[in-house]
């Protein structure tokens, strides 16, 4: 029998979200240790001395961090359904979006939500451009895996879940009518019935990011200067 | 993992890469150590070809960028994960077998990848000696994080001279393709941040796979390209004044 396996996580963070829903879609059972960000525990800061964030994976005495390195362990330690496709270059074209939400779509998305005026204008080009290029990837499929969910599905979950959240907050439309394809995307993944049970409510990610919105500004403003 | 056995591997591939790129040397020293034949394109950084701008779908005009039958693919990370995907029969396999070091290995190439490579890249080009020196001495503290991960993560049978132990693997091909970066950056800043005391088992595998890659055609020599980023430095603060 597979040792344990245990989640450090913070409900609502989508990062966290990615290695519930790996975990989900292959009927991984796990236990979920809901870390308080504002004052980490032990067991994070032991197992994730380095980044001191989450989501950390334990399972037995193994440590995974980084939430698409997580997603990937899970893929290959466990049986059940593939979340990365079987062709190498399907696979790279997965890793390579992926990788294109982190690196590239973060910064002037959030820009784009948290700023106003002249400032705003540019980041909001650039995240539809961005945007545009996911809508082209989708190109008449389900999913960005095929006929199910997969890593890439996972990996954009941010889009297809916080996004709209954050734009009812801040009246900021993103994700418009132009992108049919996403929109259709992000109805199916969130309703995906392993995806659901780890998904945290509208309601949930509404009032956080309500809290939190001068927080959100002055980050994005921080952002700016890089 | 889902691995069929009955995958081809592709029919035509080019890679586009550039000197002194050490990302482009990267993707380029794992075709060759997998013993795949590749055209190989230079580009001229200064002067970007159409083809390359194009090709690359999100960041026109970065190398590497590796057609496979028409198809490109971009990011060197991802571009070696995909060599080894695509040749599977033929060693070294630069992805271990086992998924828990299969992950580390992804976690250490992310983070030099994210954490070492753009602070070095501020250290060739941060004006004042003593900010270039502080600078490396940055990421010659994370040169150590990372030396103590991998002491832990790939402990192995203390097998070397690579991360990976006798031959080469993910990391190898990463750190190693940085080998003459280093020296740059010595000689640029006055720190060495990869040396035998303080990150023995990086500075083991960075020489070892320099060695390797001197018969992959793919280093090139220090001051060359220490004069080369110092050109392009001088030229872009002329171009932002």
């Amino acid at each position: 029998m597979s040792p344990p396996v245990k989640l450090i996580g913070a409900f609502g963070s989508p990062f966290v979200h990615r290695a519930e829903a790996a975990l989900r879609l292959k009927g991984v059972p796990y236990e979920f240790i809901n870390e308080d960000l504002e004052k980490k525990s032990e067991l994070l800061l032991k197992h994730n001395p380095i980044h001191k964030k989450v989501p950390v994976l334990l399972h037995g005495d193994r440590t995974i961090c980084e939430s698409l390195v997580i997603v990937e362990y899970i893929d290959e330690a466990f049986d059940g359904p593939a979340l990365l496709p079987s062709d190498p270059s399907d696979r790279a074209a997965a890793r390579f979006w992926a990788h294109f939400l982190d690196q590239k779509c973060g910064r002037p998305l959030w820009i784009s939500l948290w700023t106003e005026g002249e400032l705003q204008k540019g980041f909001v080009k650039e995240t539809k451009e961005n945007l545009a290029l996911l809508e082209a990837q989708l190109d008449g499929k389900k999913f960005f895996g095929g006929d199910s969910v997969g890593y890439l599905d996972i990996a954009l979950s941010l889009l297809a879940h916080w996004v709209g959240v954050f734009e009812e907050v801040t009246g900021v439309s993103l994700v418009g009518d132009e992108y049919p394809a996403l929109r259709r995307w992000a109805k199916d993944y969130t309703s995906n019935e392993a995806v659901k049970l780890c998904l945290p409510s509208r309601e949930h990610i509404a009032s956080y990011a309500t809290a939190m919105k001068d927080n959100f500004k002055l980050m994005a403003m921080a952002m700016l200067q890089q | 993992m889902a691995r069929s056995s009955q995958q081809k591997p592709p029919r035509r591939w080019k890679l586009y890469g550039a000197w002194g790129s050490a990302h482009a040397a990267m993707a380029r020293n794992a075709l060759a150590l997998k013993g795949v034949r590749c055209e190989y394109v230079e580009e001229d950084l200064d002067n970007k070809s159409d083809t390359l701008l194009r090709l690359n779908p999100v960041h026109g005009g970065k190398v590497p960028v590796l057609l496979v039958d028409g198809q490109p693919l971009a990011e060197s990370l991802v571009i070696i994960e995909y060599v080894d995907e695509a040749w599977p029969e033929s060693p070294p396999a630069l992805l271990p077998p086992e998924p828990r070091a299969r992950a580390a290995a992804r976690f250490w190439a992310r983070f030099f990848h994210d954490e070492v490579s753009p602070l070095s890249r501020a250290v060739v080009l941060a004006d004042a000696e003593a900010e270039r020196a502080e600078l490396a001495r940055e990421v010659k503290a994370r040169m150590a994080v990372m030396e103590a991960g991998i002491a832990e993560d790939f402990a192995g049978d203390g097998e070397g001279p690579f991360v990976h132990g006798r031959s080469p693997g993910l990391l190898d091909v990463i750190i190693g393709s940085c080998a003459v970066g280093t020296r740059v950056l010595a000689a640029v800043s006055g720190v060495e941040i990869v040396e035998p005391g303080a990150t023995p088992r990086v500075h083991a595998a960075v020489a070892a796979f320099d060695e390797l890659a001197k018969g992959f055609g793919t280093t090139v020599p220090d001051e060359l390209l220490l004069a080369k980023l110092l050109e392009r430095k001088a030229r872009s603060r002329a171009a932002a004044a």
